[in-house]
C-alpha cells in the first residue's frame, strides 16, 4: 500500500497511468464475466443451440462455412435457405470482435504498459493488472491465430484431396450415365425390327453407336449374346477405373447388374 | 485510451459486418467486417509497438503479425473457397442425379411402349400414341406419368404432346439446377433441370434441354 501511494506521488508524470488499480479490476472482471457466458453458458444465453460450439465461436470462418455448406444441403433438398438467424450473426460477429479487437487490444496495450511501468515494479496493483490484461488478450488472440497456421499450411493439400475425390466420383458418375445411355439404345436396338436395324427380340448384332463409344469421359465396349449384353465403360481420366453393366432383355433397370473397379469402388 | 481504442475498434466492426444486407450467406457480412478489423490491428501495432519496447521486440512482433495475419488470412479465404465450391458441388451433384433419374424413369415408359407396339407383329392393330396411353392411362398433352417405381418427389415425367406415331415426354424437376439459369422451363419455372424424350417408331431420341 505504502508502494502504491509513493508511487503515485511520483513527479515524472506516472501517477497518470490509464490503469488505475479500479480501473484493471473493474476490466478483469468484465472480461472474466464475458469470457465466462461466452465459453460456458453460450449455448443457453448468447447462441441457439447447435449453431456453434466454443471452438468455432473464435473462428467466425468456420461458422460462415459451416452456413454455406448448409445452405447447399437446404437447397439439396429442394428448400430456399432463409436469411441467416440474428444469433448466428451476433455469433460471428463476436468472433471477429473477440478475435480481432478485444483479444490484440488488451495484449498489446497489457504489454506496453508493462514495458512502461517496469521502472515503478513496486506498483503491485497496477503492473499485475496490466500483465494479467496482458495474458488474456494473448490467450485470445493466440487461441484463435495458433490453429490457422496448421489450417494455412494444410490447406492446398486438404483441397486437392477433396478435389480430386470429388473428380474420380464426378467421373464415376458420368462413366455411369454413359453406359445407361448405352444401355437403353441396346434395349431399344433388341426391340426394334430388323427393317429398322434392330435385332428383333435379340441383342446379336448390337454395336454400340460411334458417338457413344468414345465420349470425354470414357470408352465403351459391348460383350453381345443373344439373350445378354455387357456393358463395359473405361474411365478416360482415370484408366484403372471401370465400370460394368449386366443385364438381359428385360432391360438395364430390371436386374441389371453393376460393377466398380479401381477407384472406382 | 483502452476504451477509446475498444470501443472504435467494436463499432468500426459492428457498423461493417451490418452494411450487407442480411442473407442466407455471412461470408459478405463477415469479409466486409475483415476490411475495418484489420486496419484496427495494424493502427493498433503501430501504436502500441514502440518505445519503450526494444527495437529487437518490435521487429519480431512485427514479423509475427505479419505471419499470424497471413495464416488467418488464408484460412479465412481458403474456408471461403473450399465452402462455395462444396456448395456448388452439391447442387451439380443434385442436377446429375435428377438427370440419372429422369431417364430411369422415362426411357423404361416409352420402350415399354415400343416393345407392345413392334409384338403386335406387321399387321399394327394399335397406333404407337395408343398403345403409350393404354399403358399410361390418362395420358394427353400436359398430363404427367407415373413411371414404374417412380417416387412422388419433385420430378416428374410430363406428356408433352401425344400423336399417333409420336408422344413427346419432358422429364423436369421443380428445384434442380439445370445448366442455362435464363432457361424457360415447361412448367413456367426458369433455370430448372429438363430432359426431352421422343418415341418415334425409330425408337426413342433423347435430348438434354437444361
Amino acid at each position: 500500500m505504502n508502494q502504491k501511494i509513493d508511487a503515485e506521488k511520483l513527479p515524472d508524470g506516472q501517477q497518470e497511468r490509464e490503469f488505475s488499480p479500479d480501473f484493471v479490476r473493474l476490466l478483469i472482471a468484465l472480461t472474466g464475466a464475458t469470457l465466462l457466458i461466452v465459453f460456458v453458458f453460450q449455448d443457453k444465453i448468447i447462441l441457439p443451440t447447435g449453431t456453434a460450439t466454443g471452438q468455432v465461436f473464435l473462428y467466425p470462418w468456420i461458422t460462415a462455412a459451416g452456413q454455406t455448406i448448409a445452405n447447399g444441403l437446404a437447397e439439396f433438398s429442394g428448400k430456399t435457405p432463409s436469411d441467416s438467424i440474428i444469433q448466428v450473426r451476433l455469433a460471428v460477429l463476436l468472433g471477429v470482435i473477440f478475435g480481432f479487437i478485444i483479444g490484440p487490444t488488451l495484449f498489446l496495450f497489457g504489454w506496453y504498459q508493462r514495458r512502461k511501468d517496469r521502472p515503478f515494479r513496486g506498483m503491485d496493483s497496477t503492473l499485475k493488472g496490466s500483465a494479467v490484461i496482458s495474458v488474456i488478450g494473448g490467450l485470445i488472440i493466440f487461441s484463435a491465430a495458433i490453429p490457422a497456421i496448421p489450417n494455412a499450411i494444410n490447406r492446398s493439400q486438404v483441397e486437392s484431396w477433396l478435389r480430386s475425390s470429388q473428380a474420380i466420383q464426378e467421373n464415376k458418375d458420368q462413366v455411369i450415365s454413359d453406359i445407361t445411355m448405352i444401355a437403353y439404345n441396346a434395349h431399344q436396338y433388341g426391340i426394334l425390327p430388323r427393317s429398322l436395324n434392330g435385332g428383333e427380340g435379340s441383342f446379336a448384332g448390337y454395336a454400340i453407336p460411334q458417338a457413344l463409344a468414345a465420349t470425354a469421359n470414357g470408352t465403351y465396349k459391348a460383350a453381345v449374346t443373344a439373350d445378354e449384353i455387357t456393358l463395359t465403360g473405361n474411365s478416360a481420366k482415370y484408366p484403372d477405373c471401370n465400370v460394368t453393366l449386366r443385364f438381359n432383355r428385360n432391360g438395364p433397370m430390371n436386374g441389371g447388374t453393376w460393377k466398380y473397379e479401381g477407384q472406382f469402388q | 485510451m483502452i476504451i477509446i481504442w475498444l470501443l472504435g475498434g467494436i463499432a468500426a466492426v459492428t457498423i461493417a459486418f451490418f452494411v450487407p444486407s442480411n442473407s442466407p450467406e455471412l461470408w459478405p457480412s463477415l469479409n466486409m467486417a475483415m476490411i475495418p478489423a484489420a486496419l484496427y490491428i495494424l493502427a493498433l501495432s503501430f501504436y502500441t509497438l514502440r518505445s519503450p519496447i526494444t527495437r529487437t521486440a518490435r521487429i519480431v512482433s512485427w514479423v509475427i503479425i505479419v505471419l499470424i495475419g497471413g495464416a488467418m488470412y488464408s484460412s479465412w479465404t481458403g474456408m471461403e473457397v473450399q465452402s462455395r465450391w462444396q456448395h456448388n458441388q452439391l447442387l451439380k451433384i443434385h442436377s446429375a442425379i435428377t438427370r440419372g433419374l429422369l431417364q430411369s424413369y422415362a426411357q423404361p415408359a416409352a420402350l415399354s411402349a415400343l416393345k407392345e407396339y413392334y409384338q403386335q407383329g406387321k399387321t399394327k392393330k394399335e397406333s404407337l400414341g395408343k398403345v403409350f396411353q393404354r399403358l399410361n392411362p390418362g395420358a394427353a398433352a400436359g398430363s404427367k406419368i407415373q413411371a414404374a417405381d417412380m417416387p412422388q418427389d419433385s420430378s416428374s415425367i410430363v406428356v408433352k404432346s401425344i400423336a399417333e406415331n409420336e408422344v413427346v415426354l419432358l422429364g423436369r424437376h421443380q428445384y434442380s439446377n439445370g445448366r442455362n439459369p435464363d432457361f424457360k422451363n415447361y412448367n413456367g419455372k426458369t433455370g430448372k433441370v429438363q430432359e426431352r424424350f421422343t418415341l418415334t417408331e425409330k425408337g426413342v431420341s433423347y435430348e438434354s434441354e437444361n
